[in-house]
């Protein structure tokens, strides 16, 4: 029920169904988002400079897209003088595959990972397990995920969909010595038991990048647990794992950046540890990784960055604000997607990735309500993306730029739409149509069951609002 | 042609298909204050749930060994920075573990150092952050290991805001690894409740010194 899968399409409406049918999950959800919607707002007092700031990280972003290749070749410039090895690679099976040939050439035994979604994307726990290795997810949040095999709901709090007397289960059956407790604060202190072996033990640290500078060559990682910090410190090999499109191009960069993530995903000013990684332990120092990482993961990303209107995705800083804003992913929680990404950015960067064929349906569960759209910190025009997606997803056009455009075309579909322009763009059709429908009303035949299974069935009105309108000023004549 | 080359010569081709008219820039962007705000870097850290002391610079030995008794703190974990060299010289601490040779002590660093003491090289006011540069005589662990770390920093080491922060680094070139710590590790991952000490310390103790 909540794994991810290649192919969101299939069986969306079941997920659907079933995640509005969870009480639970509907209430966890609805809390969980309440409140880091009112911390983001306390956050950001000022309407005016919030603006202000969302210009400035957009602008940013953007900045740094129209460079991208030449960004890129600095950034492995910079990195490979400070000492990080870098690595590209084009596929998620390649990313996969460089990985799993980097522990193999440390002879890694215990592998931890600090929270990234880039590996999320590109299935990495699993390429892991497939080649004999395991890999312990060390976020508190992606480790109760993790131990219960399922997968996060949440691209910022991966186990939002859990409660505590659930965790508190979980913990009691799996961890051995581990009685049942429902106290936080215990529950924490057990989860920091058993990773603090995990770290101590471990000979390979795996970790995300949320923004790397050009300038300096350096990795820079946010968070609030420390298991960033252990994961890229600890171990002896270090290796970050980054989609090509979080290059920034300066250190001046960041600050700006900085104010709006934190506050945008979790309502805070800034997060307890900012990580800024700018090569491996040096001869004089006494501890840090002996050897840093990166590889870079395309992944679909050129794709979408071929197309001049789709390559504002790329601009995303993965806070989630997002998800957090849409009344849809509120009420469906993030399993129902079915995507690493859910919600809004999910809405747009799934269908790209795996082609509107297996992704498209995706883009329907959307009121269009444009919430997503307002709250986004570096000003992604969501829902115009989604509609577009919409709109290649029927697309016959072949130029299209998405893959499995013109997919989610159905004949009678656009035989209604045709028939809709028709009537519509002949002002006496129109009125003829509309006379008739009006009052031959109760004649209509009923709506399909997909419509009134959930609504109330329509009639038309006993006029058209044209003749609503007419009679209307004939009263109120003066 | 190598995966790199093919990935860079698909983004050249986008680009040069399809050019991008830049995202207009704010017209207004922040000021840096000329001086750090001091009230904001206390009252930004206590709201993160760090304890700050602030007093001169060399009242905080006599500070610190008053509160150490008063918590029973006996196990010290230092570096070799100036902090380490005045808590030793200081001679109170009843055990004083100069952590130094990572392979033969990174085990009782893990299972048995209860507090670590190390100076941080700045801080940003602005946001009650910590900066912390890795150096031979500071290793990066000690301040993310032991469940309770006294930070010593100095007022006028102190930046403005990030973007101050930001200009000296550029200008003066990054350590290999530079952390910014404002606060006590945390976390909410479980049902949005706060708990401290989720993988770092869970108390964090700064001496804020004139
Ligand atoms: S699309 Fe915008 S709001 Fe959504 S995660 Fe990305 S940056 Fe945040």
């Amino acid at each position: 029920m909540s794994g991810f899968t290649d192919h969101p399409d299939q069986d969306f409406g079941v997920r659907i169904h079933d995640a509005l049918g969870d009480a639970e999950l509907r209430e966890s959800f609805h809390g969980a988002m309440t409140f880091l919607r009112d911390k983001r707002r306390a956050q950001f007092p000022d309407a005016d400079a919030l603006e202000t700031l969302r210009d400035s990280g957009a602008a940013i972003r953007d900045r740094a897209l129209a460079q991208l290749p030449d960004l890129l070749e600095q950034l492995e410039d910079r990195c490979r003088h400070n000492g990080i090895q870098v690595h590209w690679a084009e596929t998620a099976d390649d990313a996969n595959r460089i990985i799993t040939g980097l522990i193999r050439a440390v002879n890694g035994q215990r592998i931890v990972k600090g929270k990234s979604m880039a590996t999320e994307e590109i299935g990495l726990n699993t390429a892991l397990e497939d080649a004999g290795f395991t890999c312990l997810e060390s976020d508190m949040g992606e480790y109760i995920v993790q131990q219960a095999h399922e997968t996060p709901s949440h691209i910022i709090m991966p186990a939002i969909h859990r409660n505590k007397a659930s965790i508190a289960r979980q913990f009691a059956e799996q961890i051995p010595d581990t009685p049942y407790t429902e106290d936080v604060d215990e529950l924490i202190g057990t989860g920091r038991r058993v990773l603090r072996r995990a770290f101590a033990e471990a000979d390979v640290g795996i970790s995300g990048v949320n923004f790397a500078i050009a300038e300096t060559g350096t990795l820079c990682l946010v968070e609030n647990e420390g298991n960033g910090r252990m994961s890229t410190t600890v171990p002896d090999t270090h290796i970050a794992v980054m989609g090509i499109e979080k290059v920034i191009e300066k250190l001046a960069d960041l600050p700006d950046l900085m104010r709006l993530l934190p506050r945008s995903a979790t309502g805070q000013a800034i997060t307890t540890y900012v990580n800024m990684i700018s090569g491996p332990r040096r001869e004089d120092e006494c501890d840090g990784p002996r050897q840093v990482h990166l590889v870079l993961i395309d992944n679909g990303r050129s794709r979408i960055y071929a197309d001049r209107q789709l390559r504002a995705t790329l601009r995303c800083i993965r806070c989630g604000a997002c998800m957090n804003h849409c009344p849809v992913y509120e009420r469906l929680g993030g399993h129902a997607y079915g995507t690493v990404y859910p919600g809004p950015i999910g809405q747009v960067v799934m269908p790209q990735l795996f082609g509107l064929d297996h992704a498209g349906k995706l883009t329907q569960a959307c009121s269009l309500n444009g919430a997503c759209g307002e709250v986004c910190p570096v000003r992604i025009p969501l829902p115009d993306l989604i509609r577009r997606l919409r709109h290649e997803g029927v697309s016959a056009d072949p130029a299209s730029p998405v893959r499995g455009h013109g997919r989610q075309r159905r004949v009678s579909e656009a035989l209604i739409w045709r028939a809709w322009q028709w009537i519509h763009t002949r002002p006496a059709v129109y009125r003829l149509v509309t006379r008739a429908a009006t009052r031959a009303r109760r004649l209509l035949p009923p709506l399909p069951r997909a419509w009134t299974r959930h609504r109330a069935p329509l009639e038309p009105a006993e006029r058209s609002f044209q003749e609503w309108v007419r009679h209307h000023k004939k009263d109120h004549r003066p | 042609m190598k995966p790199r080359d093919r990935i860079l010569s698909r983004l050249r081709h986008g680009r040069a298909a399809s050019p991008a008219t830049p995202y207009p820039a704010p017209e207004t962007t922040a000021v840096t204050p000329s001086a750090p705000n001091i009230d904001s870097m206390v009252s930004a850290l206590e709201a993160a749930h760090a304890q700050v002391f602030r007093m001169a610079e060399a009242d905080w030995p006599d500070h610190l060994a008053s509160l150490a008794t008063e918590r029973n703190w006996q196990q010290w974990w230092v570096g070799r920075d100036e902090a380490a060299a005045t808590w030793q010289a200081h001679g109170s601490a009843p055990s004083v573990t100069v952590f130094e040779d990572w392979d033969g002590q990174k085990a009782a660093l893990f299972d048995s150092a209860p507090i670590s003491l190390s100076q941080a090289q700045g801080g940003i006011a602005d946001t009650g952050t910590l900066i912390v540069e890795s150096r031979p005589e500071a290793p990066r662990t000690l301040s993310l290991v032991p469940p309770v770390h006294v930070v010593i920093v100095r007022e006028d080491s102190l930046f403005p805001d990030m973007p101050a922060a930001m200009v000296f680094y550029s200008r003066h070139g990054m350590p290999t690894n530079l952390i910014f710590i404002s606060g006590p590790s945390k976390t909410a991952d479980i049902q949005q409740t706060m708990a401290y000490g989720a993988h770092g310390p869970r108390e964090l103790i700064v001496y804020l010194c004139r």
